[in-house]
């Protein structure tokens, strides 16, 4: 989704890698459908688009400023199955928890000293 | 065991010390009596036990804030100092448990059952670590053991070992947990209510919710279970392991249904509570990152930016995590665009911190660039990473914090003195700070350590064009010529740098270096009719009219869909004064140009002949167009040709209308009024065109008219907010009846010239 409210890249219709020869020629295909007598809007659209594009330093600053979406460094991921069972640690650590070994006022254990 | 301390003052005694100890033992401060009493030269029985009783307390009254090596060491230290003393013993045992010493665990606590010691809980937890040894014990076999004991922990051993528990066991104690998870395992209907019920204590409030979201998962209440799942504390003792494979397996789910659903705020919020429970899972990694980048794309699509940064922050943090993930160029990207949108919506001084976040962003991303050019980085080419870098210093600028920017890059150079693409970073911030001195001194550095830096190259030529490009000043693009770099943004550049300095040049009397660097600069655009034509104007120039011939041919065999390039070379037989030849390639330029291109073609035509058409203003500086100019009819009538041809094309298009009678004003104020009117039927109350009309009145000495209508042009721009409108029109109204209007009409004409570069890139219809 871009910043700029128009993509120019889907208002010409070309994907982001595509040269410059690509751009034009949807550019004048895109012009010819749209004339600006019969369809001012459209074409003022496309002509924006065109001209956001068909200079390569104008294309850098129009490409940078698009959001990009993320991609995974690797394609590959399974789901897991689901994990129903009751674990062997959670039993122990719950058992534990609630034995002397999860009792934390030792004060009935104090000695009386006296140095 | 502590380090006995030799440091003493000289004032202590062995007796004030040993007071000075008592009295932090008695204030609970057992590590500092530990300290003083370890440090006594010698102790008597019952400093001993005072000693081994503070080690001990130590040991077990701060448990959070000490390690479990130091309480290990304090409890041996405490039975060292006390042999045999069954708590200590059975604080030692209980520490070796907790830490997995299992058998020295249960040496200790078999010893403390031979000994009788009088803890209740002993025997359960002989018990207890005897299954983690080997969940098949036979309970009823080991030291201590009760009936009662066995039937305690048989539940849990029967979970231990995956079978049911077979004994009815009484409802009391943790009998009831433990058939609750009885239930789990078996995936009873009942287990989640069952698990439900019970009141458990606070330690084990995790293990209950992560149980009750698995008997939801077996329901298939995947909402439930990831309700349970996200209340877990966040520091919840629980190992669960099979928490991060449920989270992911339910996420997928639920984050797959909220997509086809288009619910991306829902999942986005689900991520991120899930992401601060860092479990620690690659899938579920990956999965969230996706998720809230989905999520952060549908919040900037609406415009809600505070949404869209804490999503992609939190994605951020994923990847930082987790390097497998890839490289988070991406995230920065958005993440800085996010704060630059969000930034432009907040007034300045809100906005700084937007805009200073975007700067470091801009520049942690322009770190992760690869240092090998030849490594791969999807998306982001040289051209894009110097956006990048510049970027970062306009987003400096922008809160007003281009001293700064300074700053940190002349620190980075001072860490990285060879880096030049860190004193790149500092050029820019240099530039934007106006210490453009500083800036070309920087650049003669970045030259110093690499002779054939062509950013550096390129800038410095760029300095060369100061001063109208007057400077002979000319090697740092014949450097850029020699090193003939292959990208093609340089290449363009240099064709920029190139026609704009040897245009200057020009026009300053340096015509033979001008061609000389002309020639050398046609390597980089061979296709273009760029350089064909301006070494015939300079031929030209000199009057090397055959030469002349030769190359305007070939700038035209190189121009077949730029309208400008005909137009200019038009102007060249005009200025040869050889119209029959400008006729022929105005009839060729008609049958090969485009509708579109036609129209821009008559307009220029007609614009370039009316400059021609007029004789120069005595003492004004040279152009191009003022070059050999006598007065001339025929070509202004050409002009009037021209500027039909493109009525013709576009009837109805007011604003090509207004522009010829601009056009025409210094030169036919009748056939200009004509056009006026005729923009003014298409679109009336346009304060534009009233002003073009009253100024042609005026021209014309209708003056009385010319007022009325400029006085209606001010109201109505006034009344449309264009107070620029309504001063030009109160401006040409005082002029009206005065030789001002003619003379301000004339200085017009003489400076309206292309700008260079928009003469030779001008290859788009206007209109």
């Amino acid at each position: 989704m871009p910043v700029h409210p128009n993509d120019p890249f889907l208002v010409l219709g070309v994907p982001r890698d595509a040269d410059t020869a690509t751009i034009k020629q949807a550019y004048f295909a895109l012009v010819r459908a749209h004339p600006p007598e019969r369809d001012p809007v459209q074409f003022k659209r496309i002509r924006a688009a065109y001209e956001q594009l068909r200079d390569p330093q104008r294309r850098v600053e129009t490409t940078m400023q698009l959001l990009r979406p993320w991609q995974a460094a690797t394609r590959q991921r399974r789901t897991p199955r689901p994990d129903t069972q009751v674990h062997a640690a959670d039993v122990l650590m719950a058992a534990t928890l609630l034995s002397d070994l999860g009792h934390t006022d030792w004060r009935e254990h104090y000695r009386k000293v006296e140095p | 065991m502590p380090r006995r301390s030799s440091a003493q003052p000289a004032t202590h005694t062995p007796e004030t010390l040993r007071d000075d100890g008592w009295r932090a033992f008695q204030a609970a401060r057992y590590d500092t009596a530990v300290q003083i009493w370890e440090a006594l030269p010698t102790r008597d029985p019952a400093l001993k036990a005072a000693l081994a009783e503070a080690y001990f307390r130590a040991a077990v009254a701060f448990r959070k804030a000490t390690s479990e090596q130091t309480r290990g060491s304090y409890l041996e230290r405490a039975l060292e100092l006390c042999p045999g003393d069954p708590t200590y013993r059975y604080h030692l045992a209980m520490h070796h448990h907790r830490t997995g010493n299992l058998a020295a665990a249960r040496t200790l606590y078999e010893q403390l059952v031979a000994d009788h010691a009088p803890w209740a809980g002993l025997p359960e937890l002989l018990a207890l670590l005897a299954l983690q040894q080997d969940p098949h014990t036979d309970l009823a076999l080991l030291p201590g053991s009760t009936p009662a004991l066995c039937a305690r922990l048989a539940p849990v051993q029967s979970l231990l070992v995956g079978s049911p528990p077979a004994i009815a066991t009484p409802a009391n104690g943790a009998a009831p947990l433990w058939a609750a998870l009885a239930r789990v395992a078996a995936h009873h209907p009942n287990a989640y209510a069952s698990l439900a019920a019970l009141e458990l204590a606070p330690q084990l409030v995790g293990l209950q919710h992560y149980y009750l979201g698995v008997a939801a998962l077996q329901q298939q209440e995947y909402e439930l279970a990831l309700h349970h799942w996200t209340q877990i504390p966040a520091d919840d003792r629980f190992s669960l392991p099979g928490l991060p494979t449920n989270l992911v397996h339910v996420l997928v789910q639920q984050l797959g249904s909220l997509h086809a659903q288009q619910q991306l705020d829902t999942a986005g919020q689900l991520a991120l509570h899930v992401s601060r429970l860092n479990l620690a899972h690659a899938t579920l990694d990956t999965l969230l990152v996706e998720t809230l980048d989905a999520a952060a794309h549908h919040a900037a699509q609406q415009q809600q930016w505070d949404d869209a940064i804490t999503y992609w922050t939190a994605a951020r943090t994923i990847i930082a995590r987790r390097s497998t993930l890839g490289s988070p160029r991406t995230l920065l990207h958005n993440l800085a665009l996010a704060h630059e949108a969000r930034a432009a919506l907040r007034p300045a001084g809100a906005a700084a911190s937007d805009w200073l976040a975007a700067a470091e962003l801009w520049r942690t991303m322009a770190r992760t660039r690869p240092r090998s050019t030849n490594a791969p980085t999807a998306g982001y080419d040289a051209a894009a990473w110097t956006w990048i870098r510049r970027r970062a210093i306009t987003c400096y600028q922008h809160a007003n914090a281009t001293q700064q920017a300074v700053d940190v890059y002349r620190q980075l150079v001072r860490a990285n003195p060879t880096n030049t693409e860190v004193r790149m970073e500092l050029v820019d911030a240099l530039r934007v700070n106006d210490q453009d001195g500083a800036a070309i001194n920087e650049l003669e550095r970045i030259l110093a350590i690499d002779p054939d830096h062509i950013e550096a190259l390129l800038q410095l030529a760029q300095y060369d064009l100061e001063d109208y490009g007057w400077r002979p000043d000319w090697q740092h693009l014949q450097r850029l010529f020699a090193l003939n770099p292959a990208d093609e943004l340089h290449r363009r550049r240099i064709v920029q740098l190139t026609v704009q300095k040897t245009y200057a040049m020009q026009r300053i009397g340096y015509s033979e270096e001008a061609l000389h660097l002309l020639q050398q600069g046609q390597q980089f655009e061979p296709q273009s009719y760029l350089f064909p034509l301006l070494i015939a104007r300079i031929q030209i120039d000199q009057h090397r009219y055959d030469l002349a011939r030769t190359l305007l041919q070939r700038a035209l065999d190189l121009s077949t869909t730029h309208h400008y390039a005909y137009v200019a070379v038009i102007e060249c037989w005009v200025v040869m004064d050889d119209l029959q030849r400008a006729h022929e390639i105005w009839q060729h330029a008609e049958q090969l140009l485009d509708e579109p291109q036609r129209v821009a073609f008559y307009m220029d035509l007609g614009h370039m002949l009316i400059a021609h058409s007029q004789p120069p203003i005595p003492f004004q500086m040279h152009s191009s167009y003022a070059h050999g100019i006598s007065p001339h009819p025929e070509l202004l009538e050409l002009a009037r040709r021209a500027f039909a041809a493109a009525r013709a094309l576009r009837p109805n298009n007011a604003l090509l209308l207004l522009k010829v009678a601009s056009e025409l004003v210094p030169v036919d104020t009748e056939l200009a009024l004509e056009y006026a009117h005729a923009a003014d039927a298409l679109a009336p109350d346009d304060p534009s065109t009233m002003i073009m009309i009253g100024l042609l009145l005026g021209l014309r000495n209708a003056d009385r008219e010319a007022r009325q209508i400029l006085r209606r042009a001010e109201k109505l721009a006034r009344e449309q907010h264009a107070p620029d409108l309504a001063r030009y029109a109160a401006q040409i109204r005082a002029q009206i009846g005065t030789g001002m209007l003619r003379v301000s009409v004339q200085m017009a004409l003489f400076s309206d010239f292309a700008d260079d570069d928009d003469e030779f890139d001008a290859d788009l219809p206007d209109f």
